[in-house]
């Protein structure tokens, strides 16, 4: 299969938050030549407030990035709003104007093209922390290069494409895809939003990706080709994204229950699904955090950002990860 | 998985009340649309006369709560229902194959394709393409063939000298692991 065009100078870039499955691309970016590397979310943030954004979701620029991912310890460490003021002069001299990218980008139609893909997750799986969808424009604009720790060719025209994991986010948020700077790519599964059936899900690719990218398989399976001829090597592929990407017969069965589950969300709508899993987490939270030994050691050390900067419990994480502790544990 | 007793009051007042339509909602959404919950389950004797002649009955053990949400949601009754309904009211072919069968499941997945659009206010914008979930998704994105790349990266004149070994561990801290070799 030959859907993303990675090449010798690629890079595969991730957010250290990323679920396994989006780490695991980078074993097939590698072996074609890309350079993979992983960003925490420090550098992240560097990246971000040189295009005036913070990390999270809801946070506004300069300072406001901490949180996400930081979860105390087996996060991404250190929190990455306080890190961020040193470095923020000079990085932010570093990346050039979105409108300069813009103008490159849209002038990329030649073969002196290297293509870039950066992954990350709506929502991180271990702490809940959501991430800033702002993410995306940024990164497409060009300013991850400053703090990717190789250098980077300077030949040649670059363009960043980005793939959002929302397979957790959109379980329990709405994700509103309407924006001009949307996510390239999206990943989905279906049972995280409806519980049933399994086994189906979703590659959202946008318009602006589908026609810049030559999105073609080796492979051919039923329904993907016009005519294929056995006795010499001929195939003539479906022109449509979606025909030709999606090998022999759908799960139409699966197709027709999942119509239901769609009319579940349209019915409960996600607001009201996102405001009852955050009173859910909330609970679960308070009620473990209760729980103590004998010697009044607690039991559950709570990872994520469950916590504001005034020490009230923050109300918008909808996933409890805690790790549990022995009694002879020290404090 | 019954809530313990008096923990639904305190729930809805630290939601307040708003969130929900009323206070007995969330009792009986559980009741009639996740009966999965209830620990008694649901019975099959209402569609299968000879509920004997099932030979794996699963049932929930008293006291077992669900907390896996972020790993998948429960499905409603509603939903296992309507699709069953619709399952049995027609036949549907295969999609590839033509007749009013296929066409019928080549118009559910039009439809569903669609649908999603809607959900994420996408319309116009992206194409669906069905896959067998989130990780079938990445792993269809990933996988190229090099050699066939429409927009290849010009390579420098030094050629693939070095190969980019990746190391296996992320440190703390330093996640930046990758390593060149010289071959």
């Amino acid at each position: 299969m030959q859907v993303f065009p990675w090449g010798t100078h690629s890079r595969f870039a991730v957010l250290r938050d990323n679920h396994t499955s989006v780490v695991g691309m980078r074993e097939v970016a590698c072996e074609h030549g890309a350079t993979f590397q992983c960003v925490d979310n420090e550098a992240m943030s560097r990246a971000l407030l040189s295009h005036g954004k913070g990390l999270n979701a809801g946070s506004t620029g300069a300072g406001s990035g901490a949180g996400a991912g930081s979860g105390a310890g087996a996060g991404a460490g250190a929190g990455a709003g306080a890190a961020v003021g040193g470095g923020n002069a000079s990085i932010g001299s570093v990346p050039p104007s979105a409108a300069a990218l813009g103008a490159t980008r849209s002038a990329s139609s030649g073969s002196d093209v290297c293509d870039h893909l950066f992954a990350f997750p709506g929502e991180s799986n271990f702490s809940g922390a959501k991430y800033n969808l702002k993410i995306v424009q940024a990164v497409q604009s060009g300013h991850l290069e400053p703090v990717l720790n190789t250098p980077f060719p300077g030949r040649g025209t670059h363009r960043w494409w980005v793939l959002l994991d929302a397979a957790k986010l959109a379980a329990t948020s709405e994700l509103d895809l309407s924006e001009p700077h949307g996510p390239d790519f999206v990943t989905l599964s279906f049972y995280k939003l409806f519980g049933w059936p399994t086994g189906l899900g979703a590659l959202l690719v946008s318009r602006r990706a589908a026609t810049s990218l030559a999105m073609q398989k080796k492979y051919f399976g039923g329904g993907t080709v016009a005519v294929a001829l056995a006795q010499q090597r001929f195939v003539r592929r479906k022109k449509q994204l979606e025909a030709a990407l999606e090998d022999g017969s759908l799960p139409f069965l699966s197709v027709v229950e999942a119509l239901a589950g769609m009319h579940v969300l349209r019915v409960l709508r996600m607001p009201r699904i996102m405001a009852h899993v955050e009173q859910l987490a909330q609970w679960t939270h308070s009620q473990l955090a209760q729980l103590q030994h004998w010697n009044g050691v607690r039991v559950c050390q709570f990872y994520g950002a469950w916590n504001d900067e005034d020490g009230s419990l923050r109300k918008t994480v909808r996933c409890v990860s805690a790790c549990l502790r022995r009694a002879s544990v020290c404090h | 998985m019954a809530c313990p007793e008096g923990s639904e009051p305190v729930f809805m007042s630290q939601a307040g009340i708003e969130a929900y339509p009323s206070p007995e909602a969330i009792r009986e959404l559980r009741r009639l649309q996740f009966p999965q919950l209830a620990s008694a389950g649901w019975s099959c004797s209402d569609c299968v006369t000879h509920t004997a002649s099932l030979t794996w009955v699963v049932r929930c053990p008293p006291g077992e709560t669900y907390l896996d949400h972020a790993g998948a949601t429960l499905c409603s009754q509603y939903q296992v229902k309507s699709a069953c309904g619709r399952m049995l009211s027609c036949s549907w072919g295969n999609p590839h194959t033509q007749g009013p069968a296929s066409k019928r499941s080549a118009n559910a997945i039009r439809r569903f394709r669609h649908a999603v659009l809607t959900h994420f206010n996408a319309v116009g914008k992206y194409h669906v393409v069905l896959t067998g979930g989130c990780t079938a998704s990445l792993k269809l994105l990933a996988e190229v063939g090099s050699e066939t790349r429409r927009m290849p990266c010009q390579p420098s004149a030094s050629h693939v000298t070095a190969w980019c070994f990746l190391c296996a561990g992320v440190s703390v801290g330093n996640p930046l692991t990758l390593r060149c070799v010289a071959r």
